[in-house]
Formats: C-alpha cells, sequence, structure tokens
C-alpha cells in the first residue's frame, strides 16, 4: 500500500482541521472574545460546536489508525463501478486513486488552507468594537429611544453610550450611540441620540459617557435626508466619562 | 497606515462573526444530511412527498413551519434529500422556503418590527409564493431530467441503508458491501454479517459522513463571510437608502444588498427595520424574501453541492421571480 494515496490523506487532514477550529471555537469561548463576535444567548451554539467538532475530528483520527478508508471509499469503488455484488474483500481497492489522486490531494490541500483563515485570524486578533466612524458607515438612526421603553416628552433619562459626531452637528451636542446586534455583530444596527450640553464639546468623539437629562423634541432636519421621525434630544444635566463596558453591545432578545 | 489596520480590523471581525454564528448551524445541517442519508429511507420520503403534482411544491415550501433549518443548514440536507430521490425542483422549494416560512424567523420578525403582524404575514406569503413558483418554474424547464449533484459528489456516494434492510435488522445498519438489490439476499447477507459492535460502526459511519459534508461546505462558509466582510466594509449601509421610493431600483437594490451581506436569516428582520421608515414597504420585502433564499454564502455552498448550471438556473429564476413577486406587490 502507498502512502500517498489521497485517501490515507483525507481522515488525518480533516481530523486536524476540525480539532483545530475545535480549540478555535474552546479558545474564544474561555477567553470571552466571543462575546464580542455573537450575541451572548448564542454561545451555547459555539460550545456545542465545539464539542461536535472534537468528536467528529477524534472520529476521523480513530478511523484512520483502525479501520482506514472503510465507509467512503467502499462506497466510491462499489458505486463508481457499479458492481452488484462487491465482494468482501479487507483491503482497500486502489481503482480509484491513480487516476483522480492528484486533483483531490490538491483539492485537499486547499480546503485545509481555507479553514486555516478563521483558524489563524480567531487566535491572532482581538475582534474590534465597532467605533464612531462604523456608526456613520452602518448609517446611524436616531432613535436609541425607542429601543428602551418609551419615555415621554419632558421626563428623566439615564443612558450611557459612545461619543458620534459629524460635521453639521453644533458644538454642543453630539450623538450618544450603542450598536444593537441581533445575532452576530455583522447585524449590528447603530442607534443614537442627540445630547445637548454646554460642555458637549469636552467629550472626544469615540469616548463613552454617561448621560442624565430630559427628554425634549424639536423640529429640525434629521440626520437621513427628507428623515420625517419626530426629533427627540436629551438636555443633559449630567455627563460622566465612564470606561468602555465589558459588553459595548446592546442585545435584542428574541 | 492607520486607516488600513482599521479596515483590517474591521474585516477580521466581521469575518470571524459571520463564520463562527454560521458554523454551528452548518455543522447541525451536515449532521441532519448524514442522518437523512444512513438512516431514512427513500420510500418513507416518497411517501411523505405523496403524488405528483403542484401540492408537494406547495407542501416542500411550507415544510419549514415543521423543520425550522437556517439557509447554512440547508443546503447539505438539500444534496442529502436529492441523493435520496427527491426531485430537485421540489427540493429547490423547500431549500428557498425554510429559511424564511419557518416559527422562528416569523418570532424575531414579529419582535423587530414590534408586533407589527401584517409585516410577518406578508413576508411569509411572499416568500412561500415564491418558492413555490421557482420550484413548478424548474420543473417546467426540465430541471429534474438529469442529476444536479456534481459529479465528485456522486463519485463519494457513501453506503446508502435500504429500506428493506431498516426494517428487519434496525441494528445491523452499517454494510456498505451489501448492494444487493434483492430482499432475500439481503435477508442473509445482512443475517450472516451482523456485526456485534454494529451500532457503534454505525455511530463512527454516521460521524464520518458529518465530517466529509461539513468538510467540503465549510471552506464555502468561510469564502461567503470573507466577501460578504468586504461588502461591508466597502458599501455605507446608507447607499441603501438612496434608491428608497422607485419600487425597482429599491427593489433591486436591497435585494443586492441582501445577497452581499449575508446576514442570517433571524437577524436580517432587524436590519430591516432599522430602514422601515426610509424605505418603502416592496423594498423591505426584497431584503427580507430574497436574503434567506440566497445570499453569498449559501450560493457558494450551493456550489459546493450542485453542478453550475444547476446552480445558475436556480439563482436566475428565484431572482427574477423574487423581483417580479415583491415589484408586483409593491404596485398594488
Amino acid at each position: 500500500m502507498q502512502l500517498m494515496n489521497p485517501e490515507d490523506l483525507e481522515r488525518p487532514v480533516r481530523a486536524g482541521t476540525f480539532l483545530l477550529l475545535s480549540a478555535l471555537f474552546a479558545f474564544l469561548l474561555t477567553s470571552n472574545r466571543i462575546d464580542l463576535l455573537i450575541i451572548h444567548g448564542h454561545s451555547w451554539t459555539i460550545a456545542a460546536a465545539a464539542a461536535f467538532l472534537a468528536i467528529l475530528g477524534l472520529n476521523e483520527l480513530w478511523g484512520f489508525f483502525t479501520g482506514r478508508r472503510r465507509a467512503q471509499d467502499a462506497a466510491t469503488c462499489s458505486h463508481s463501478h457499479s458492481h452488484p455484488h462487491h465482494s468482501h474483500h479487507p483491503q482497500p481497492c486502489d481503482c480509484l486513486s491513480n487516476r483522480i489522486a492528484p486533483k483531490r490531494v490538491k483539492r485537499l490541500c486547499v480546503n485545509a488552507l481555507i479553514f486555516m483563515a478563521p483558524v489563524l485570524l480567531g487566535f491572532s486578533t482581538t475582534p474590534a468594537v465597532f467605533d464612531a466612524s462604523a456608526a456613520l458607515h452602518r448609517g446611524l438612526k436616531m432613535n436609541l429611544l425607542s429601543v428602551a421603553p418609551r419615555h415621554p416628552v419632558g421626563s428623566l433619562v439615564e443612558l450611557s453610550g459612545f461619543v458620534v459626531r459629524w460635521e453639521e452637528l453644533p458644538p454642543n451636542e453630539m450623538a450618544v450611540t450603542r450598536f444593537v446586534v441581533s445575532c452576530c455583530v455583522a447585524d449590528a444596527v447603530p442607534v443614537g441620540i442627540t445630547v445637548r450640553h454646554p460642555e458637549a464639546a469636552a467629550y472626544p468623539t469615540n469616548s463613552w459617557v454617561h448621560v442624565k437629562g430630559t427628554v425634549q423634541q424639536e423640529s429640525r432636519p434629521t440626520l437621513e435626508q427628507g428623515g420625517s421621525e419626530p426629533h427627540f434630544f436629551i438636555q443633559a444635566y449630567l455627563i460622566t466619562a465612564i470606561e468602555k463596558p465589558e459588553q459595548p453591545y446592546l442585545c435584542h432578545d428574541h | 497606515m492607520f486607516v488600513l489596520l482599521d479596515w483590517w480590523s474591521t474585516f477580521t471581525t466581521i469575518f470571524l462573526s459571520i463564520f463562527c454564528e454560521a458554523f454551528p448551524f452548518l455543522a447541525l445541517g451536515s449532521a441532519l444530511a448524514a442522518a437523512v442519508h444512513l438512516f431514512v429511507p427513500e420510500k418513507a420520503i416518497a411517501k411523505i412527498l405523496g403524488k405528483k403534482g403542484i401540492g408537494r411544491y406547495l407542501a416542500a415550501s411550507l415544510a419549514g413551519l415543521i423543520f425550522p433549518i437556517c439557509e447554512c443548514a440547508i443546503v447539505p440536507l438539500g444534496g442529502s434529500l436529492m441523493r435520496k430521490k427527491v426531485p430537485p425542483s421540489v427540493v429547490v422549494s423547500f431549500m428557498a422556503a425554510a429559511p424564511v416560512v419557518n416559527p422562528l424567523v416569523a418570532l424575531s420578525t414579529l419582535t423587530a418590527f414590534k408586533g407589527e403582524v401584517s409585516v410577518v404575514v406578508v413576508r411569509m406569503g411572499l416568500a412561500f409564493v415564491v418558492a413555490a413558483l421557482a420550484g413548478i418554474f424548474l420543473h417546467s424547464i426540465g430541471i429534474d431530467r438529469d442529476s444536479p449533484m456534481r459529479p465528485e459528489q456522486l463519485a463519494e456516494q457513501r453506503p446508502v441503508q435500504r429500506p428493506e434492510q431498516r426494517s428487519e435488522h434496525a441494528n445491523a445498519r452499517t454494510h456498505s458491501h451489501i448492494n444487493s438489490r434483492t430482499h432475500s439476499h439481503t435477508h442473509t447477507h445482512a443475517q450472516t454479517h451482523a456485526p456485534t459492535n454494529s451500532n457503534r460502526k454505525s455511530l463512527g459511519l454516521f460521524l464520518s459522513i458529518t465530517a466529509e459534508e461539513l468538510f467540503s461546505a465549510g471552506r464555502f462558509l468561510a469564502i461567503g463571510a470573507a466577501v460578504a466582510a468586504i461588502f461591508q466594509i466597502i458599501v455605507p449601509r446608507s447607499v441603501l437608502e438612496s434608491v428608497a421610493p422607485n419600487p425597482f431600483a429599491g427593489t433591486a437594490t436591497m435585494m443586492s444588498g441582501a445577497f452581499l451581506s449575508a446576514l442570517c436569516s433571524e437577524a436580517d428582520a432587524f436590519v430591516a427595520a432599522s430602514f422601515k421608515n426610509l424605505l418603502p414597504v416592496g423594498a423591505l420585502m426584497g431584503f427580507m424574501v430574497y436574503g434567506p433564499m440566497l445570499d453569498i454564502k449559501n450560493t457558494l455552498l450551493l456550489m459546493a453541492t450542485f453542478k453550475k448550471n444547476f446552480v445558475i438556473a436556480v439563482i436566475i429564476s428565484i431572482t427574477v421571480i423574487t423581483f417580479c413577486t415583491v415589484v408586483g406587490f409593491s404596485l398594488v
């Protein structure tokens, strides 16, 4: 039996790939980095996937060291030749390996390499937290208050978020913003609220603030062209600079 | 340089987040596909599907109500169903509808639109119509005539459990080399070789088929996630808003946006809801009906499983039918 049959390679390569992915998921979970990628409520899917991948990987290893190519390759041969009866021979047939070996090995290598992208990136990079420029890029919606329970005009509110600014914004105003995530950060929607305070300019863009103030309403153009929402803002009486929270994203609970 | 670094870290974040979100579901889909392959006999599926005719397309388009499966998990399962002799056009109806017409998506849509039942009803209704029409159309152009599976998928076709074996030897389900067609032969064969550790073997077989399926599909998920991340970085979401009022351009833009941003079908309603007051309902429907049926990641998954011509036919028909249905809806 030649060592370089593609069948000999497939199971250990799959095993290695799955074990690495399993390790990646376990790493993302234990380092809490996963909370910056998908919502906390979905973490269990990552835990389940890590366990399942480990089982798949170990099974492939086990199959490699014991049964070799029992399952798949017996079928490959019998199907491609459509023998009505395939003898019970224990040694794997080498009928296909010579003909399609190079193509198969190439595909195998490319596959494994592609899987290495998430593995390498996942281990080596800390997930970025979306900031003010991302908020503008993703189309900031000025309806943070409607995410929380309704607040009538004049009521006291307290909220925290990071500071976003754009050119037309007067110096005594800033947009206090949060990203709302429903499954993974790829679907994050930025929502903000205008906060007015004489010293608003003292809080730099992207810094995190805690705001206490009253809800006010006025008629003025919104960020979006032709936006027709009633424009609410918060007249702040107290702004405190705070640390970026450990979970910077808000989650929709389904 | 700084900007470049910024882009790179945003790219890796979005890429990893899509990959991590979708991979567990792809694994689930692969496991389901392997289970169907090994343990569900063709006859049982044929029985459930019932007679020929339009009824089976309607049934396939409603199957998601019972099997709420998202768009990543559904492709391996679809391939597995086709290997079980389910007509490809029926599988297309099922694959298109199940990620939208299902209770979980209905619930998340309801939450996203703050209890507006009409949005949920319209979304489900349009998706149902599109999926059924796409299946019927593909059947009528003769897509069912030959197998849409990719050649290597056929070559790698695995041992199949024959219904006869299953009914008589529920525990001896591992014999890949039992290839006999006749009932009596199967019977004797299975008896003489009934292994003592058959359960363990069949678990091993299940796992290795799942592994094979997941390994071949997973790379496409990785590529799809990368393309979606690049799109999200390059194109500001506000571009989608700029085309607003025109039903044709609006729908087309929102459909392209849904295709390229590759959001999962439970999440896209929330993104659509953020456009609520800026775009007409029709454009939002384009986003929410088309996105779960086809996006960059599951198109690549389709290509992993099916022949190129089949994938192209599926994409064109679903795209055109969705566009017409949604535009028709917004003009009414």
